[in-house]
């Protein structure tokens, strides 16, 4: 049988061969047909930037000189990074920026999770003002919020006078010590409602009945959340981090509109100093080395990221 | 036996009437809980009720000692300004202008990307061909690039094009949107071979399949990715600020942030009604298909 069955195979395809890789051809040609309009402005737009990103790097080059005046400056750029406190605060900047606005974002965004899963009249109406802020342009938000934190009367700095009798409030985005803490607010508002309804899709995929084996067991409302609701929510806590850190790390549109990363480099963050060196100053080399290292870290975060859930899914697997 | 009969019945009574006090109870509960929920969730919007209680009041009343939260008197003023129609107070962008301009970048912005996505998707999803799975791979590696780390050579590329400082300049790239491949192939792969089978005995090609069957049956998917579509072209803002640098080119967003720069013009009041004129079309759109715009932002697991 063994020896035959290739044989008999062989046999029945030849007589076909010529009329199937004709056909063949013909579906490859409508398969590219298909991707093209895409595949074109993918490859242009897409991958040539990020292949000349990387060779922009080792340029030093001013746009307003042409392209002729490129000039290759090995790794010049990376050097000079080091001793630039544009970049270095950047990194500082967003580091901290990160650090506090995700976890805070996800425990608020938890608490607003735990809220909405109450059975309520009108449950939508709590869900579309929650997320409101989340789909509103980053610019109207920055246009708000440059509003309410006002130094001189405005409705957050009258409040902490009225209220708390604070005389000599914060500036808040005139001062250096306070412009990335409201920037850091701002942030976390905009994603509570995120955050909120993605746990609270999280919440409602809990089997009740594990709420009713703790509850028998005599377990109180926090020993319920402490040992069913939050490693139950782990895997929406891992995404939520991971896709959290991601956008703190590409902030951009705030820190532009509001505060130009000032006063000082107080409030610049990487993703404004590569805009400001390449766009503010036009060194498209230096603003492309700032971008590599972007770019890198993203890279590297995302294999960190995936490594873990590949972990999680053997272990899940075992 | 009549006596145990009524007897019966009172018991009924009473226990109807320990139902309704019951269920009346559950219902206050309920409300109490609903007006708990509401007051927090409320808070959350604060900030845009300011926004339209001041853009409603005139210039000096904003930031007036007490702070009131109403108008004394209503006034339409800052919306004539920021919409280029006041007699006396000009700001150096008008919003009326950037609306037709987001409008005419939006529309092509969403249906652009969604028919060669729908394409390419298709030929990833249900064709073989030389290097299918290593191109996919190029669009899901390029999904992790920030944008900031392409502004400059994208910048330059719409120089070399001659499309900077045009709206082409806002439509072209988006042509092309890896996430929406990406998203739109996970869906085509769960069709049954049969009804494409089914469609092709019927005579029809490969963009017969796509209209009759590939696209009916993902129409869930597609809906989602116009509206992702629609809120990320609309807000952005990145962008158009590298590729425009003409003002009666402006964008919603880039109008918005050129009054935040023109404060001497626009006053406080002219921004925030400016803020609102930006936001009002999104937020209707959104209050009317609000249960489509949590599902698509939601259950597609990706950050705006």
């Amino acid at each position: 049988m063994a020896t035959i069955r290739p044989n008999l195979r062989r046999a029945e395809i030849k007589p076909e061969q010529p009329k199937r890789s004709s056909l063949r051809m013909k579906d490859n040609v409508a398969a590219y047909l298909l991707i093209f309009p895409n595949m074109a402005v993918f490859f242009l737009w897409v991958l040539l930037p990020v292949i000349f990103t990387f060779f922009l790097s080792f340029t030093e080059w001013n746009f307003l000189e042409g392209i002729d005046n490129v000039r290759f400056s090995g790794v010049d750029n990376y050097r000079n990074l080091m001793d630039d406190p544009w970049f270095t605060d950047s990194m500082i900047n967003t580091t901290l920026y990160t650090i506090v606005v995700v976890p805070v974002t996800m425990a608020l965004g938890l608490f607003f999770a735990l809220l909405l899963d109450k059975q309520v009249y009108l449950p939508v109406i709590p869900r579309i003002l929650i997320f409101i802020p989340y789909i509103t342009s980053p610019v109207a938000i920055a246009a708000i919020w440059m509003t309410l934190f006002s130094p001189n009367w405005g409705p957050i700095n009258v409040f902490l006078f009225d209220t708390f009798g604070i005389e000599d409030p914060p500036t808040w985005f005139a001062s250096s010590t306070w412009a990335l803490p409201a920037l850091m607010i701002v942030t976390i508002w905009k994603g509570i409602g995120y955050n909120a309804l993605i746990y609270l899709a999280g919440l409602q995929s809990i089997p009740e009945s594990l709420y009713e084996v703790a509850a028998i067991d005599g377990a109180g409302w926090w020993t319920r959340f402490k040992s069913v609701t939050l490693p139950l929510l782990s895997p929406t806590t891992f995404f939520l981090g991971i896709t959290g850190v991601m956008t703190s790390f590409r902030v951009f549109e705030l820190v532009a509109v509001i505060t130009q990363g000032g006063p000082g480099t107080s409030t610049t963050v990487i993703a404004y100093s590569i805009y400001r060196a390449g766009f503010s100053f036009y060194r498209m080399g230096y603003a492309s080395a700032m971008a590599v290292i972007m770019l890198i870290i993203v890279i590297t975060f995302t294999y960190v990221q995936w490594r873990i859930q590949q972990r999680q899914t053997r272990f899940m697997r075992d | 036996m009549s006596g145990n009969n009524a007897h019966f019945a009172q018991f009924i009574q009473h226990r109807k009437q320990k139902n309704w006090t019951r269920n009346i109870g559950d219902k206050l509960r309920k409300a109490g809980v609903t007006l708990l929920v509401f007051v927090f969730c409320f808070m959350m919007v604060i900030p845009f009720i300011w926004t339209i209680s001041s853009s409603l009041k005139a210039e000096r009343e904003i930031f007036a000692y007490p702070p009131q939260f109403f108008p004394t008197e209503v006034t339409f003023d800052n919306y004539l300004i920021v919409m280029g129609q006041h007699e006396r107070i000009r700001p150096q962008v008008s919003l009326a202008r950037a609306y037709w301009n987001s409008i005419i970048v939006t529309i092509p912005g969403v249906i652009g990307p969604l028919v060669t996505a729908i394409l390419a998707a298709y030929a990833f999803a249900r064709l073989k061909f030389p290097a299918r799975d290593f191109l996919f791979f190029l669009y899901l590696v390029t999904m992790i690039v920030p944008i900031q780390v392409l502004i400059v050579p994208q910048f330059m590329l719409a120089n070399a094009l001659g499309i900077y400082n045009t709206h082409w300049a806002l439509i072209i790239p988006y042509l092309s949107v890896a996430y929406a491949v990406f998203l739109l192939r996970q869906s085509f792969m769960s069709i049954p071979q049969d009804l494409i089978d089914a469609a092709k005995i019927d005579g029809a090609g490969h963009l017969g399949v796509i209209r009759h069957v590939i696209v009916p049956a993902s129409s869930a998917t597609i809906a989602a990715l116009a509206i992702l579509l629609f809120v990320w072209r609309w807000n952005d803002f990145t962008h158009p600020l590298i590729m425009l640098n003409r003002r009666d080119l402006y964008t919603i967003p880039l109008a918005l942030s050129a009054l935040i720069q023109d404060r001497e013009n626009a006053r406080t009041g002219g921004l925030l009604a400016g803020t609102i004129l930006a936001i009002l079309p999104l937020f209707v759109v959104f209050v009317i298909a609000n249960r489509q715009f949590i599902r698509s932002m939601v259950h597609t697991g990706v950050k705006g």
